[in-house]
């Protein structure tokens, strides 16, 4: 009966979800797309919002990937704010996974083959993790992808050696300067420009390493950030093993 | 000049610094922790009286908008970020009786909550607006389960899996606006929602207002509340009372004044506050264990003030914002008073509490709250309770009224009871003197609810601004 009820209710919501999600026009042409309005200076402008990132992105941000420019720049601050989230999901997972009194948990060893084969990739994947959150503003990637990848090559070594064990001091003390990084080089754009967050930088010349003022220093700090992270994470959930 | 965005820049760094700080003392980050508060406080404040003179806009990022995130003070988000930060200052000194381990990474949850609950209220960007309710609820989670017992556990599944979902509707709520106007920021949205499909819309309505009911405590949503209350550590139920689920509310009074418009009277949202206040006040009445009395308590708080928004003239969203400050301050302060009865009767339930409170440092702050809750006049709780009535009453909603004050009947009598068992003569030897980092906070928010209760006027000056609110100002 329960079952059957909460079975009626989900198709139910479904249902009212889809008749409203019909009328989204998917693939529309961009031009159809209402003009957006400047409430603070009370304007209606001559261009959507989609089209407007599209046509002056490169101009307002000096990034090539329009993703990074709308992520970093235009709504960084909601990056700052989901950077906050994975800190305080590793944060919640540590408090959550400590114990005073440690219980080691016994561990087989792995043979010859992954020990080898993890230690040959390892700084591989290092090196690729780097290259996606260095080049964010240029090629696909930024600094949660890159993260994520350095994050597996600590697993890999997890996997591979059973007494393996990152320092949960370093990790918290590279997550701390990252995440500070992101702030300090928000307040010195509120010192210098007025705005919090705001591009000082310059933006030298499209498609360059060092362009898009300071689109790659926070990139770098993010994917260094969710690295550390992701390893505490892995770290935690491991435990301690003999 | 204040820039609202230091009340959510300096929490984070300072959350970001306090694990370095923390390698070398743990007590150091203690104290940073109430350090930060103290000085977001003080900004609010500030920041407070400058919003009364006009709004205040903070462009992030220098790109106007809605290409880039704004953030938009009024009066009426100051005030409540501003009782936010004071009460968050208040609980950050009962901090320092949370002993069990990790503390360091404790204060930055807790220290993020803050912020999260902060930015919730100020933020003019309905994305960024989702964004601070995940930093909030994601904090909750971790502190809901901080004490790693069975009753922590069960509370913290519970808000996660409610909490889930809500953030879902929500997210799919901004799907649904965004699809049609392609705009994100809420004055914007807020100027052309007349364009939206109706259809469309009441779904966009709907979402939005059920998420946000997730951290409101709106019935039905709201059966993660007693037992997260329950299960988190004291100084977390004093906090979740009186920060995210303001800024729930507030997010709330948002999406229905600001972006949606609606200012005549919203049934839908009436009976969902009046079921909420006597589901809250009924259940309470039948609780024996002291939190969770003060859960469901808060629950039917909660519901008076979504009913006071519902109802929707200005008398009565003015009482909606009297009741949201009086509530910040009164429940918890009851919630740090019910963390120390706890400790001193070494259990929670409330009989076995008798005489417990006859030392003045904790008794006179414990009536004092008690009372306002129960809204008696002179203290803050009165004002807000009598506007909502007045507010309903002038537009002849009798029915309603009389459901109301039936419900505020049994808050009375509950309380009264709770009352007179702490009171009691009884085992004085067992009576034990209460130490600083309890009766100072209990202190400061008892004189608060005093101060704006016996002298009404700054703030009945603040929320003179509810009728620009309620007209879709900031």
């Amino acid at each position: 009966m329960k079952k059957a009820l909460a079975i009626v209710l989900a198709i139910l919501i479904f249902i009212v979800f889809a008749l409203a999600f019909v009328k989204i026009p998917f693939g529309e042409k961009m031009s159809t797309y209402p003009h957006y309005y400047n409430p603070i200076t009370n304007q209606t402008s001559n261009m959507s919002l989609p089209q407007h990132y599209l046509t002056y992105g490169k101009n307002d941000t000096g990034a090539t990937n329009m993703v990074t420019a709308i992520v970093v720049d235009y709504r960084g601050f909601d990056t700052l704010g989901e950077v906050t989230v994975l800190f305080l999901a590793s944060t919640g997972v540590g408090s959550l996974m400590y114990v005073e009194n440690k219980v080691k948990k016994k561990v087989r060893r792995s043979n010859a083959v992954v020990e080898t084969g993890s230690k040959l990739l390892f700084g591989f994947i290092i090196l690729f993790g780097a290259y996606i959150f260095i080049h964010g503003h240029l090629t696909p990637g930024g600094g949660f992808p890159g993260g994520a990848v350095i994050a597996s090559a600590f697993l890999l070594l997890y996997l591979a050696y059973p007494k393996f064990h990152a320092k949960h001091e370093k990790l918290s003390v590279s997550e701390s300067i990252a995440g500070l990084t992101f702030v300090i080089v928000g307040l010195i754009g509120l010192i210098i420009a007025g705005y919090f967050l705001y591009n000082f930088l310059p933006f030298g010349l499209p498609t360059y390493l060092f362009s898009a003022g300071v689109i790659p220093l926070i990139y770098v700090a993010i994917g260094v950030k969710v690295g550390s992270e992701l390893t505490a994470i892995v770290d935690s959930m491991m435990g301690v093993r003999e | 000049m204040i820039r609202p965005v230091l009340l959510i820049a300096l929490p984070l760094f300072f959350a970001f610094l306090s694990p370095i700080i923390g390698i070398w003392s743990k007590k150091g980050v203690r104290y940073l922790i109430i350090f930060a508060t103290a000085l977001n406080a003080t900004l609010a404040g500030i920041l407070l009286l400058e919003a009364l003179q006009k709004p205040v806009f903070d462009i992030i990022g220098g790109f106007q908008p809605p290409l880039g995130i704004v953030l938009m003070v009024g009066p009426l988000g100051a005030i409540i970020a501003f009782i936010i930060n004071l009460v968050a200052f208040a609980i950050s000194i009962y901090n320092l009786k949370v002993e069990k381990e990790p503390i360091v990474r404790y204060s930055m949850l807790y220290l993020l909550l803050v912020m999260g609950s902060t930015g919730m209220v100020l933020t003019g960007d309905l994305f960024n607006l989702f964004v601070f309710l995940e930093v909030t609820s994601i904090a909750s989670y971790g502190l809901a389960a901080y004490n790693k017992d069975k009753k922590g556990y069960l509370g913290a599944m519970k808000y996660v899996i409610i909490g889930s979902i809500g953030s879902t509707f929500v997210l799919l709520g901004i799907a649904l606006i965004y699809s049609q106007l392609r705009t994100l920021n809420m004055l914007d949205i807020a100027a052309r929602i007349g364009t939206m499909d109706p259809y469309v819309k009441i779904m966009a309505f709907t979402s939005l207002f059920l998420g946000f009911g997730v951290e409101a405590e709106m019935f039905p949503l709201n059966t993660w509340v007693p037992d997260a209350y329950d299960g988190a550590p004291h100084p977390i139920s004093a906090a979740f009372a009186s920060l995210p689920a303001k800024a729930g509310v507030f997010a709330l009074a948002r999406v229905i004044f600001t972006m949606f418009s609606f200012t005549n009277f919203l049934w839908f949202v009436v009976v969902m506050g009046l079921l909420t206040v006597f589901f809250g006040e009924i259940v309470a009445y039948t609780q024996k264990d002291l939190k969770r009395m003060l859960a469901y308590s808060s629950i039917g708080q909660m519901g008076m003030i979504i009913m006071g928004l519902g109802i929707g003239t200005t008398l009565a969203v003015e009482g909606a914002f009297y009741q949201m400050i009086a509530h910040a301050l009164g429940k918890a302060l009851l919630f740090i008073a019910a963390g120390f009865l706890i400790y001193a009767a070494r259990s929670g339930k409330i009989e076995d509490m008798k005489g417990m409170a006859r030392n003045p440092l904790i008794g006179i702050p414990l009536l004092i709250g008690a009372l306002s809750i129960m809204g008696m006049p002179p203290f803050a709780g009165f004002y807000g309770k009598f506007f909502i009535l007045m507010g309903g009453f002038s537009q002849g909603y009798y029915a309603i009224i009389a459901l109301f004050l039936a419900a505020s009947i049994v808050e009375v009598a509950y309380y009264a009871r709770f009352i007179k068992i702490v009171f009691e003569r009884g085992n004085e030897s067992k009576v034990i003197r209460p130490d600083a980092a309890t009766y100072v906070p209990l202190i400061i928010l008892a004189i608060i609810i005093v101060v704006i209760g016996v002298y009404p006027k700054p703030i009945l000056t603040v929320l003179q601004h509810v009728g620009t609110f309620i007209a879709g100002g900031a």
